[in-house]
C-alpha cells in the first residue's frame, strides 16, 4: 500500500476539465515533480491537490484515507503547502510567519508552548533562517521570503508538503539551496514532496517520480531516469526550434541555416563557448574533429552544420581526416580552440597544418607556441570581433 | 524581549491616555468644574451641587461613555474590514456602509414619522441601519470580486457612499421642517443628547461583539497570510468571511444608527495602534484598539466640543481632519511600494 494515492482524479474549474486521468501512488520521503509548459494545467493539479478548488472526479487518499471527506482542520495535519502567491502579512516578523504553521497544534488561543517554540527553531534552522526571524516579512528578499514560508510548512509536521514553483524567482545560488532542503525534506525527515518545477534538469536531479503533463493531458508518469528524455522533452515542451540535451541538461538555440565558411577545431570543451559566440552572432560554421565522449561533440551536433567525429579512444583515421580537410580548404578562416594535439589528437595536429599549407588564416587561442604562425589571441571575444570584420571585409 | 517591553510601553501609555481624556471632558464644558472638585467629591470632602450632579451624569458621563463605546465599535470594525480586505485603506465610512446604514435609518425615521408613530423603538432603528450596512457591504463585495485594483474599490465605495446620500438628501427634500432638523443634526454624527437607554442597548450590543472579535485572534492572525494558506491551515474560510462580515457591519450599524456617520475613526486608529505598537499580532492589536479607538473619540469630541465654544461642531468635522490625512498618506505610500 503506498502513503499517499491519486486515482483517475480530473481537475479543473467549474466544471471545464483541465486535466483528466491523473494518477500517482508515492511512498513517504519520495518527491514527485510535476513538469509541463506554462498552461498545461501544473498549477490546477496542485489547487486541487491542496483543496483550493474542488476536485471534480477522482480520488485521492493518505493512507486509505479519503482526502475529500474530511475537514479543513484534520486536512492540515495532513499536509503543508507553499504558494506561488505573494502575501503580505502587514507587520508580521519573519518569525510570527513560521510560527503560524503551529496552527492546527495550538490551543483556541494560538498559545505556544515550549514544545511549539522548540518546533519553530528547528524549522528555521532547517532553512538556513534563525538571523531572519526577529525581521519584518515583508522587508525579506525573494529568496529569503521562500524559504521562511518553506519553515512555516516545516512547522506544521505533516507528512506530506506541496509547493507550487518554489525555485521561481530565486536565483541560482538559492535554486540550489532550496532544492538541497526539500531534498533533505525527504531524506531525514521522511516528508511526501509534491512540488511542480519550471527546470526540466533540476527536476532530474532531486524527484522521485516525475509527471510529464502537456495540453492538458498525462504525457508520461515513472521515474525521471526512465521518462525524461530528449525525445520527450522536446514533444512536451513542443521545441520546434532549439535543443534540450536532458543527459547533461543544457539548452541551445536553433543552429545557423547557412553555407559555413568558418571551421572550428574543437574537442576537450574547450570550443563550446565558441560555438555559442559564433551562433549568437548568426554566423554559420563546420567543427571536427572531436571524439564521441567529448562535450564539445554534444554541442557541436546542435550548433555546427557539419560536425566531423572520431569513436572515443581512438586515433583518428584517415578518411575522417580527409573528409575535414575537404571542409577547410572551402572555408574562409579556421578557429583553433587549443585542443591537445598529442597522443589521439594528433590528427588536429595535421588539420592546422594543412590550414596553414592552404594558406588560410588560423586564429588561435592557444598559449604555446608550436611553429606554424598562427593569429594569436587571450580570450574569445576579440577573436569573434575579428571574424566579424573579416567576414564583412570578405562579403564587400 | 525587546517586543514585549515596548507592548508594554504602549499598553501603559494607552491607558494613561484614556484616563487623561476621560479626565479632560469630565472637567471642561460651559460649567467649569475642577480635578480638585471631583476628586473632593470622591474623598468625600463635599457633595456635587444639583447643578454639578445633572451636568455630570445626565450629560457629560453618559457623552463619555458614548465616545467610548463608539470609538471602539468604530476602531474594531475598520479593523475587521482591513483584515477581510488585506487593505489598511478601508473603513466603514470609506466603503459607503455607512452611508447605507443612514439611508435605511432616514428611511425609517421618516416613514414612521409620516405613519405617525412619534417614539421610534430603538432596536428598530438599529436593525435598519444593520440591513443599510449590511446590504452596502453585499454592493462593494459585489464589485470587489470584479476588480482587483484596491484603489478602484474605494473609490467605487465613496460612489456608494454617494448614492446612499443622495438617497438620504431626497427624503429630506420632502420631509417637513420638523423632520429634516431631526434627521439633519442626527446626520451629521454626534456624540451629544445620548441617552442612557441607547447606550445600555449600545453596551449590549458593542460589547459582546468586541469580546467576539478578540476570541477570534487566531484565526484573523492566520487569514493574514490570505486565504489560501488560512484554509490550508484548517480555517474553513467561507463562514470565517461571512463571520467578519456580520460582526463589522453590526459594529458599523449601531455606531451609525446611534450617533450617526462618523468619518475615518476606522482606518485612522487601527493604523495608529500598528504603528505604535508594530504588530499584526490580534492578540495584542485588539486590546490596544479598544483603548486608543476610546481615547480618540473623546479626543475629538473634546475638540468638537470645546475649539469654538459655544458653537458645537461635528463630531466627523473633528475625526475628517483628523483621519483623512492619514487615509491620503497611506494610499500614495502603498503606491510607492507597489
Amino acid at each position: 500500500m503506498s502513503f499517499l494515492a491519486a486515482k483517475d482524479l480530473q481537475v479543473g474549474y467549474h466544471k471545464r476539465i483541465v486535466v483528466d486521468n491523473i494518477n500517482m501512488d508515492l511512498n513517504k520521503g519520495e518527491i514527485l515533480c510535476l513538469l509541463g509548459p506554462n498552461g498545461c494545467g501544473k498549477s490546477t493539479i496542485l489547487k486541487t491537490i491542496t483543496n483550493q478548488i474542488e476536485l471534480l472526479n477522482g480520488k485521492m487518499t493518505v493512507m486509505d484515507k479519503d482526502l475529500n471527506s474530511i475537514s479543513n482542520g484534520e486536512r492540515a495535519k495532513y499536509m503543508s503547502i507553499v504558494l506561488t502567491e505573494r502575501i503580505d502579512p502587514a507587520m508580521m516578523t519573519a518569525g510570527e510567519v513560521v510560527a503560524l504553521g503551529r496552527y492546527p497544534h495550538t490551543n483556541y488561543f494560538g498559545k505556544l508552548t515550549d514544545n511549539d517554540l522548540r518546533i519553530i527553531e528547528e524549522s528555521l534552522i532547517c532553512v538556513n533562517g534563525m538571523k531572519l526571524k526577529n525581521k519584518q516579512f515583508k522587508y525579506l528578499s525573494d529568496g529569503e521570503k521562500q524559504r521562511i514560508l518553506i519553515a512555516r510548512a516545516i512547522c506544521q509536521e505533516s507528512d506530506i508538503m506541496v509547493l507550487d514553483e518554489p525555485t521561481s524567482f530565486l536565483d541560482i545560488k538559492y535554486k540550489v539551496e532550496l532544492l538541497n532542503i526539500i531534498k533533505s525534506l525527504a531524506l531525514k525527515k521522511s516528508k511526501t514532496i509534491i512540488m511542480s518545477l519550471h527546470e526540466i534538469e533540476l527536476a532530474s536531479k532531486i524527484a522521485d517520480k516525475v509527471l510529464l503533463i502537456k495540453d492538458g493531458k498525462i504525457y508520461d508518469y515513472g521515474a525521471p531516469e526512465d521518462i525524461i528524455t530528449d525525445e520527450a522533452i522536446r514533444e512536451v515542451y513542443n521545441l520546434d526550434s532549439g535543443y534540450f540535451n536532458t543527459t547533461i541538461g543544457n539548452i541551445e538555440l536553433p543552429k545557423i541555416e547557412e553555407e559555413a565558411k568558418i571551421f572550428v577545431i574543437g574537442g576537450g570543451g574547450k570550443a563550446s563557448r565558441i560555438y555559442r559566440a559564433l551562433n549568437r552572432r548568426g554566423i554559420a560554421f563546420n567543427s571536427g574533429i572531436l571524439f564521441k565522449n567529448d562535450m564539445d561533440y554534444n554541442i557541436s551536433l546542435k550548433l555546427s552544420n557539419k560536425t566531423i567525429a572520431e569513436d572515443e579512444f581512438v586515433n583518428i583515421r584517415e578518411e575522417k581526416l580527409e573528409e575535414a580537410k575537404e571542409l577547410i580548404k572551402n572555408c574562409d578562416l579556421v578557429i583553433d580552440s587549443a585542443v591537445s594535439l598529442a597522443g589521439i589528437g594528433k590528427g588536429n595536429y595535421d588539420l592546422i597544418q594543412f590550414a596553414i599549407e592552404e594558406g588560410k588564416r588560423v586564429l588561435s587561442l592557444r598559449k604555446e607556441d608550436i611553429g606554424l604562425g598562427l593569429i594569436n589571441y587571450n580570450t574569445i571575444s576579440p577573436m569573434i570581433h575579428d571574424v566579424v570584420e573579416y567576414l564583412r571585409l570578405v562579403k564587400n | 524581549m525587546k517586543k514585549s517591553i515596548r507592548f508594554k510601553i504602549v499598553f501603559v501609555a494607552l491607558v494613561v491616555f484614556l484616563a487623561y481624556t476621560i479626565m479632560l471632558n469630565l472637567v471642561s464644558g460651559s460649567i467649569s468644574l475642577s480635578y480638585k472638585d471631583i476628586i473632593d467629591v470622591i474623598l468625600g470632602n463635599r457633595i456635587f451641587t444639583e447643578l454639578e450632579y445633572n451636568i455630570l451624569f445626565k450629560i457629560r458621563i453618559p457623552r463619555i461613555i458614548s465616545a467610548i463605546l463608539f470609538g471602539i465599535a468604530l476602531s474594531i470594525s475598520g479593523f475587521l474590514l482591513q483584515t477581510f480586505f488585506k487593505n489598511p485603506i478601508v473603513g466603514p465610512f470609506v466603503l459607503g456602509i455607512s452611508s447605507g446604514a443612514r439611508l435605511f435609518v432616514g428611511l425609517f425615521i421618516l416613514s414612521n414619522i409620516s405613519i405617525g408613530f412619534i417614539e421610534s423603538p430603538l432596536i428598530t432603528i438599529f436593525l435598519a441601519a444593520a440591513v443599510g450596512s449590511l446590504l452596502s457591504m453585499l454592493l462593494v463585495l459585489l464589485f470587489a470580486r470584479k476588480v482587483d485594483n484596491i484603489s478602484i474599490l474605494v473609490v467605487v465605495g465613496m460612489m456608494i457612499g454617494y448614492i446612499a446620500s443622495a438617497g438620504t438628501d431626497f427624503m429630506i427634500a420632502f420631509a417637513n421642517e420638523h423632520e429634516i432638523a431631526a434627521l439633519v443634526s442626527w446626520s451629521m454624527g454626534s456624540f451629544s443628547g445620548i441617552g442612557w437607554n441607547v447606550l445600555r442597548l449600545s453596551a449590549v450590543i458593542i460589547i459582546p461583539t468586541v469580546v467576539l472579535v478578540f476570541f477570534l485572534s487566531k484565526p484573523l492572525e492566520a487569514y493574514l497570510l490570505g486565504e489560501n494558506y488560512a484554509k490550508s491551515m484548517g480555517i474553513d474560510i467561507k463562514s470565517f468571511r461571512l463571520v467578519l462580515i456580520i460582526l463589522s457591519s453590526i459594529l458599523s450599524a449601531c455606531v451609525t444608527a446611534f450617533a450617526g456617520p462618523i468619518s475615518f475613526v476606522g482606518i485612522a486608529v487601527p493604523h495608529i495602534a500598528r504603528l505604535s505598537i508594530k504588530t499584526s499580532n490580534p492578540k495584542i492589536l485588539v486590546p490596544a484598539l479598544v483603548l486608543l479607538g476610546a481615547s480618540f473619540c473623546l479626543l475629538a469630541d473634546y475638540f468638537a466640543r470645546t475649539l469654538f465654544s459655544p458653537t458645537e461642531l461635528s463630531i466627523s468635522t473633528v475625526t475628517s481632519v483628523m483621519g483623512a490625512p492619514i487615509v491620503i498618506w497611506l494610499m500614495v505610500s502603498r503606491r510607492k511600494k507597489v
